[in-house]
């Protein structure tokens, strides 16, 4: 099973729609609460950083036997050191992004916190491809 | 025992009145409703009780099945539980005291306020609030609306509901423990929504403690008799004194101020309620750390089954409690308040769920993906579902047709009245 659905850079005000959408999916699904949100929490993350930086991306959901996998692909200026981006706060979104409350630096590792797996494969000037996956037989235990 | 994911519905429709318009269709909020043949049904597994049909309806075809007066009248001994919607319905004419005693005119035996159970529920709440395994955002469980909403819509938030026993049902046993309890009396409690009905019908937990529900819209016209006659001096000394501690839970906001919480998030009417939830679900609500929500506009003022207008109702509340500022009578609340959470916790109901199965779920998610891409997504309800996607999941599950939306029907009509004008043109020997 595949779906996608269309991000549009810099549309702040339609921030969320695509990773409400993937959530929706997986209430139809009846997939287990705790996996709902942890897909929910990264995918909207992921939606986020194509809207501060990119102009256009896509988001897929494929839902497999043993996964939930969420592949973000936008095109966009590409990200030049990704072990840098992964850093907690580091971010180089412009002062008018942050003046709307978004680009804390904290979108990268809230993805990896959530996720079991993620992989991130860019090219500047060209664009980024994120990937991350859920599994659906592990389940945590949330902080209180 | 009944499964939870079938709860019993109280909701009703009288078919002579549905003219099958999509105002219900598209008011729901969980995508329940469908008009087939011409009239409305609701599917039991996804209805949350809110009540928006009956409001929205303009010719009052939905309803509540519920217990009459004239039943209660017959059989004697009845006790009206008073919610504290109750009180401002009639705006300055009567005050809470004289209206309780109104109720001993129309056929009840006794009163009870809500009052003290709210209180002791209040305190429960702000206990569990102050807890180190509270879950924040915490949500509260006051609205059984809001309650079932996150059950089918939200079920990763099911763990946020605030584990408190419902007022009602705290009201219940201390009555029943209380030995005020005799045997030929029967509780019955005037709700101003469907949701509180069905709480009220249902009945949880060991044996039957609340005997049935009245609608407050149905004790409205014998009150309000009374209210304009107003014979007045003997009412008010029969009547009782309600604790003036619940009236403020009538209106939105007044969860927050009962529990003295600096600051909460107030929400009310079910479709913020919901924009409300789905932020909290993908954790954007920063640190907020309750939500105060209700189904109904204004709060239980709202409710689907009351009479007056949920903001004149507030004025009214407003106003008296002004005037009542110093004197604010409180109840017994029990010290060990925690004995009071619920033993069980709340659980989702999958009310959206495609199937059982997660590979055939997954196969049809992918079909309704492919099948709503046929129709003009301008939602427009005249197929009977709330909006295209909902027609294409229909279609899917077997329960629709793609010949019910009028634009794909007027366009295979067409296409057959060309075919046969052509046709009728190779006859008459005008073709190519």
């Amino acid at each position: 099973m595949n779906l996608e659905f269309e991000i549009a850079g810099q549309d702040f005000k339609k921030a969320g729609e695509a990773s409400f959408e993937v959530k929706y999916c997986l209430k139809r699904l009846g997939l287990p609460p705790d996996i709902i949100r942890r897909v929910a929490t990264a995918a909207y993350e992921a939606e986020l950083n194509v809207i501060i930086y990119a102009l256009r991306g896509t988001m897929k959901l494929c839902v497999e036997d043993q996964c939930v996998d969420v592949i973000i692909a936008d095109v966009g200026p590409g990200i030049p050191d990704i072990p840098l981006a992964m850093r907690e706060g580091y971010s180089t979104a412009p002062p008018y992004v942050k003046q709307l409350g978004y680009g804390s630096g904290m979108g990268l590792p809230n993805i990896k916190k959530n996720a079991d797996w993620m992989d991130i494969q860019s090219e500047v000037a060209r664009g980024t491809t994120l990937r991350f996956k859920v599994n659906l037989n592990e389940r945590r235990k949330r902080k209180r | 025992m009944k499964s939870p994911a079938q709860p019993d519905l109280l909701l009703f429709l009288d078919k002579e009145r549905c003219q099958g318009c999509t105002h219900c269709l598209r008011a729901c909020p969980t995508e329940a409703i469908r008009i087939r043949h011409g009239k409305a049904e609701v599917m039991p597994h996804r209805c949350v009780q809110c009540g928006r049909c009956i409001q929205m309806c303009p010719r009052g075809a939905w309803g509540v099945r519920s217990d009459s007066l004239e039943k209660v009248k017959k059989d004697g001994g009845a006790v009206a539980v008073l919610d504290p919607t109750v009180f401002w319905q009639f705006g300055s004419q009567i005050s809470p005291r004289e209206l309780s005693g109104a109720f001993l005119k129309i056929g009840f035996s006794a009163v009870q306020d809500l009052g003290e159970a709210l209180e002791i529920y209040g305190a429960a709440v702000s206990s569990y609030l102050s807890s180190e395994d509270r879950i924040s955002p915490a949500i509260a469980s006051a609205c059984p609306a809001v309650v079932q909403l996150v059950e089918v819509k939200y079920p990763s938030l099911t763990e946020n509901l605030v584990p408190i026993i419902p007022p009602l049902r705290i009201l219940a046993s201390r009555w029943k423990d209380s030995g005020q309890r005799e045997k030929k009396q029967r509780l019955f409690y005037i709700v101003p929504c469907l949701a509180q009905a069905g709480a009220a019908i249902k009945a949880p937990g060991k044996g039957k403690r609340i005997n049935g529900a009245i609608p407050l819209a149905d004790v409205y016209n014998p009150l309000k008799a009374i209210v304009t006659q107003k014979g007045r001096s003997p009412d008010a000394s029969s009547g009782v004194e309600p604790l003036h501690s619940g009236m403020r839970w009538a209106a939105a906001g007044g969860e927050t101020e009962a529990l003295e919480i600096p600051a909460s998030l107030v929400v009310d009417g079910i479709t913020n309620v919901a924009n409300i939830l789905e932020l909290a679900e993908s954790g954007l609500l920063g640190d907020v750390p309750f939500i105060e929500a209700w189904a109904c506009t204004g709060g239980c003022l709202g409710g689907p089954l009351t009479v007056q207008d949920p903001f004149l109702a507030r004025y009214h509340l407003m106003a008296w409690g002004r005037h009542n500022k110093g004197g604010v009578s409180k109840g017994q609340v029990p010290v060990d308040v925690d004995r009071f959470r619920l033993s069980r916790p709340f659980a989702s109901r999958p009310g959206l769920r495609l199937d059982e199965n997660l590979k055939v779920a997954m196969e049809k998610l992918g079909r309704i993906d492919q099948v709503v891409k046929k129709f003009p997504g301008i939602d427009c309800g005249s197929c009977g579902c709330p909006n295209c996607l909902a027609l294409a999941e229909d279609i899917i599950q077997g329960h629709a047709t793609e010949n019910q939306c009028f634009y794909i029907l007027k366009e295979k009509t067409a296409h057959r009245s060309r075919q046969k004008g052509r046709r009728m043109r190779n006859l008459n020997g005008e073709g190519s």
